[in-house]
């Protein structure tokens, strides 16, 4: 075969094979679906934030010791509990008792309470939620705009919905924040 | 504007044949290591990734996000979540809820043997075979408990520094003091698992004594939604767990391993420069020593950008039988090696993305490689060139 046919054989293959790998290029996978979609399926109900909440408020460990499912509770704690105290996708929130000491001002998210023992925070937690007619949360987000943020003080009230050792869920029908 | 017959520039390879078979070295060697980046990147993007359609939630100790070894879930706790939680896959009436230990252990060949052999061991029930459906016994079988078996991944001899046969069905390994047989041997390509070590649940419980299990791992029916696990587990705080998605567990473990590709590239990058400025050399002596031909063809009535791309013609040429020698040496050297990291083990993968690093770089060495030195060399005056020996 002529030499310099062959010689002139490399880029065109080489340029072939490229045309091919471009063609096939491996990705990584997709990450999983940060449900956000359905966030925008469903809106918080009107009303539900407000400037302020009349009556005075339990803390987060007296409504845990006293409350009992159905009971109709306004509670005051923190915004807490861990570095993103929300539910991506669900209209939910971890609330922290006042008299839990936050991370020291160094910290840049004093309210995951780093500094103290998991037990005493979950001890010193419940959670809210605003539920949808069959009960469960609905798929919105309560630090939206507009709506709660990370290390912020606020007062719910609410029906409590689950009771239990250790476990306390809130409906949230207002929220004021502070 | 006339241009020199496209044979002229491949004939002029053959004039110094040393000349043309350390332009092809060259080529090939920076080629083979873009490529050998390239491989080590992907194999490792491989292994951290989850596989396609991954619908699996695991539920770990709150604060062990980034390392289920320290993550101590409770059997309560896991059992509640492998019961209570809504959304959880159901076949046949069994849920796919795998409860598992994942445990850093150090084993030996023999009861005295005084090597440390540093392996991950996963403690798993048979529901683990729901959830990793990627995992495929390849030889053998699943380990039972209370019979302190093990079941050997396709890497796993690569991440113990054993030859694989020590690793066969029927010979053992000591963990603590105790014999464990080996049973069967599995692959789960393109995962980490390959270089694992499995066993039954309950007997790497007994053997790290611990009640407690490093994570529940769930997989999602087609209707449920990751937020229905994270849900749960914020109302259930007292269990103190946390919900991950697989999928965001593994992106994470690639962020975290960004610093060491960005230096595997660098490297190539730089060893790369350093080709490309040794071959930037050998062509302005290649060009220098052709001044009078070159002097010659613009008398001809050739113009100086015929000239060029004559040139560059041959230099890619030249660098593309370089690339497609070192992509054939790459496929049969480094594709499936296997290297170890802390993670486990992974193999180089010589894929199309590798090919076309490797070979676009081939390509733009051929084309980058010759442009200084010609434009040096044809800048020079007609009668100069023509004088020059």
């Amino acid at each position: 075969m002529n030499k310099s046919l062959v010689l002139f054989a490399a880029p065109a293959a080489a340029l072939a094979l490229l045309a091919a790998a471009c063609g096939g290029a491996d990705a990584p996978s997709a990450r999983a679906s940060s449900n956000a979609a359905a966030a925008a399926a469903a809106q918080l109900p009107p009303g539900l934030f407000a400037d302020a909440i009349d009556g005075v408020p339990m803390t987060v460990v007296d409504a845990k010791a006293n409350a009992a499912e159905g009971d109709e509770i306004t509670i005051i704690g923190l915004v807490g509990g861990r570095a993103n105290p929300f539910v991506a996708g669900r209209a939910m929130a971890q609330i922290v008792d006042l008299g839990l000491p936050p991370c020291g001002m160094a910290s840049a998210t004093p309210w995951d309470y780093c500094s103290v023992p998991a037990e005493e925070v979950a001890r010193h937690s419940l959670t809210i939620q605003v539920a949808g007619p069959d009960g469960r949360p609905l798929a919105a987000e309560l630090n939206g705009p507009g709506g709660l943020r990370p290390g912020q003080e606020v007062i719910v009230h609410g029906v409590v919905s689950q009771k239990a050792e250790g476990v306390l869920v809130v409906d949230a029908r207002r929220i004021a924040g502070q | 504007m006339k241009l020199l017959p496209a044979d002229y520039a491949v004939r002029n390879l053959g004039r110094s044949p040393a000349r043309l078979a350390a332009t092809v070295l060259g080529s090939a060697l920076v080629v083979l290591l873009v490529l050998a980046a390239a491989a080590f990147v992907q194999g490792m993007l491989r292994s951290l990734s989850p596989p396609p359609g991954n619908r699996n939630v695991v539920l770990v100790r709150k604060g062990s996000e980034e390392s289920f070894e320290r993550s101590q879930v409770s059997a309560a706790a896991a059992s509640q979540a492998m019961s209570a939680i809504r959304g959880v896959r159901e076949a046949n009436g069994v849920r796919f809820a795998s409860p598992e230990v994942h445990y850093s252990a150090v084993l030996r060949e023999s009861a005295d043997s005084p090597r440390d052999l540093r392996a991950m061991i996963r403690g798993v029930s048979p529901a683990a075979f729901l959830v990793h459906p990627q995992v495929e016994i390849t030889e053998g079988r699943a380990p039972r408990p209370g019979r302190n078996e093990m079941m050997a991944g396709a890497l796993a001899p690569q991440k113990l520094g054993l030859p694989a046969e020590r690793l066969a069905v029927g010979r053992a390994l000591w963990l603590d003091g105790v014999e464990w047989t080996i049973v069967g041997r599995f692959d789960a390509p393109g995962t980490i698992m390959r270089s694992e070590i499995w066993t039954a649940l309950t007997d790497l419980q007994t053997a790290a004594r611990r009640d407690t299990v490093s994570c529940v791992v769930l997989t999602l029916a087609a209707d449920a939604e990751f937020a229905d696990v994270d849900a749960w587990a914020a109302t259930r705080l007292d269990l103190e767990l946390v919900a991950l998605a697989e999928s965001e567990y593994f992106a994470a473990l690639q962020r975290f391993y960004r610093p060491v590709r960005g230096m595997v590239w660098a490297t190539a990058a730089l060893i790369a420069l350093a080709g490309v400025l040794g071959g930037l050399n050998t062509l302005y002596a290649a060009f220098a020593a052709r001044g009078r031909e070159l002097g010659m063809l613009q008398c001809l009535g050739f113009r100086r950008t015929a000239i060029l791309l004559s040139l560059v013609q041959e230099s890619v040429v030249a660098a593309s039988a370089g690339a497609l020698l070192a992509a054939g040496l790459g496929w049969l050297l480094l594709d499936g090696a296997a290297v170890r990291f802390s993670m486990g083990v992974f193999e180089l993968r010589i894929d199309s993305f590798a090919l076309l690093a490797g070979l676009g770089s081939g390509l733009a060495l051929g084309l980058v490689g010759a442009i200084p030195p010609a434009i040096h060399q044809l800048r020079r005056p007609i009668a100069a060139a023509l004088k020059s020996n």
